[in-house]
């Protein structure tokens, strides 16, 4: 047995499809930001400086108090994705125990399609928890504008443990 | 192309440039992203963080630098930086809903076995300590020399050799108990 030879000659795995995909709309966006991004600071330039130092002045008078009280933060309660990017959908869940047999069903609204495999609307995974915190996690690519929900259930021996609605707003692109 | 080249033209705002060199080495990324981090899901986050990573980094580059070995030892630091003490604080479940249907002139049952043969490998390598995994898996799997492997894991290269040793002998014991490999 020639160990080398046996790792020389193993299969290298592909890329998948939709990480091929992904990458690319990155690559996109990382170039359009770079490159393609409107300069602010440099159209506005005297423009800006001049409202900083009236800022100032005005901040210097007394007239403009600003408060050091945090802004109250709100919780983002629907992911946002433009039509044709791709995203990902988490979907987290905390186990007491070790289960086996669980199955997770995942039903995709119209306007949502699964990266990798635009047609199915039903992802069925089937496998076992462990204790903790558990993600399942899909790729998902926005196809038509509009509010949806993704329906999930968590499920043994035809129990049902939990039920998850993730609603996702689908934009226009700009 | 060649990769410096690729890189001068990706400098300077050349997207597609840009996407040919990740082209010429996916393959390569995503199969060492795999054996860091065991799951084709973490995998594909850090195998995308990488290239980001590469892009933004794109100036640090030095012609005199081996692209391969560089790109490998971002995704490294990536992997330490970040996966490495995720994977330690959860367990994740990954969703493989892409089951690639391989297209052989093997018969099913050789087929089947081939593929039993070739995760019985890939458990194996997983069940390595990191300095072993990323030492085999760069220099057997990747084809690194020992030098780049020692700039790529920053270790000496005497201490690549060994850990290499180890991993190979650790891999053989593995090997012996599946019988497949006794042929």
């Amino acid at each position: 047995m020639d160990i080398q030879e046996i790792l020389r000659t193993h299969k290298q795995k592909e890329v998948p499809q939709h990480l091929q995909t992904r990458m690319d709309a990155k690559i996109d966006e990382l170039f359009e930001q770079k490159y393609n991004k409107p300069s602010f600071v440099s159209n506005f330039k005297w423009q800006l400086a001049l409202g900083i130092f009236v800022l100032g002045i005005i901040a210097g008078t007394g007239i403009l108090t600003v408060s050091r009280k945090p802004a109250s933060k709100t919780l983002e309660a629907v992911n946002t994705i433009e039509i044709g990017k791709e995203s990902k959908l988490s979907f987290q869940f905390f186990s007491q125990d070790d289960m086996k047999d669980i199955v997770f069903n995942i039903n995709l609204p119209g306007g949502v399609a699964l990266a990798s495999n635009p047609q199915k609307k039903d992802i069925h995974w089937k496998g076992d928890l462990v204790k903790g915190k558990n993600v399942i996690c899909i790729y998902v690519k926005a196809q038509k504008e509009g509010i949806w929900e993704v329906a999930a259930q968590l499920q043994t021996n035809g129990t049902i443990l939990k039920q998850f609605k993730m609603p996702i707003v689908i934009e226009k692109k700009g | 192309m060649e990769n410096q080249k690729l890189v001068d033209k990706a400098k300077k705002g050349d997207k597609d440039a840009f996407k040919e060199l990740v082209l010429a080495h996916q393959a390569r990324l995503y199969n060492l992203a795999f054996y860091f981090t065991k799951n084709e899901h973490d995998a594909s986050d850090l195998y995308q963080e990488t290239w980001i990573k590469v892009f933004e980094q794109l100036n640090k580059y030095k012609y005199h630098q081996n692209f391969p070995a560089w790109i490998s030892q971002i995704l490294r630091n990536t992997y330490i930086d970040k996966f490495a003490r995720k994977q330690s604080k959860k367990s994740e479940v990954p969703l493989d809903e892409s089951i690639d249907i391989l297209q052989s002139e093997l018969t099913p049952l050789e087929n089947s076995q081939k593929l039993e043969n070739e995760a019985f490998i890939d458990k194996a390598i997983n069940c390595l300590p990191l300095e072993y995994r990323e030492t085999v898996v760069l220099i057997d799997l990747q084809g690194f020399s020992y030098e780049e492997t020692a700039e790529i894991t920053k270790s000496p290269t005497g201490t690549v050799r060994s850990r290499l040793n180890r991993a190979r002998e650790k891999l053989k014991e593995l090997f012996k108990d599946f019988d497949r490999y006794h042929k």
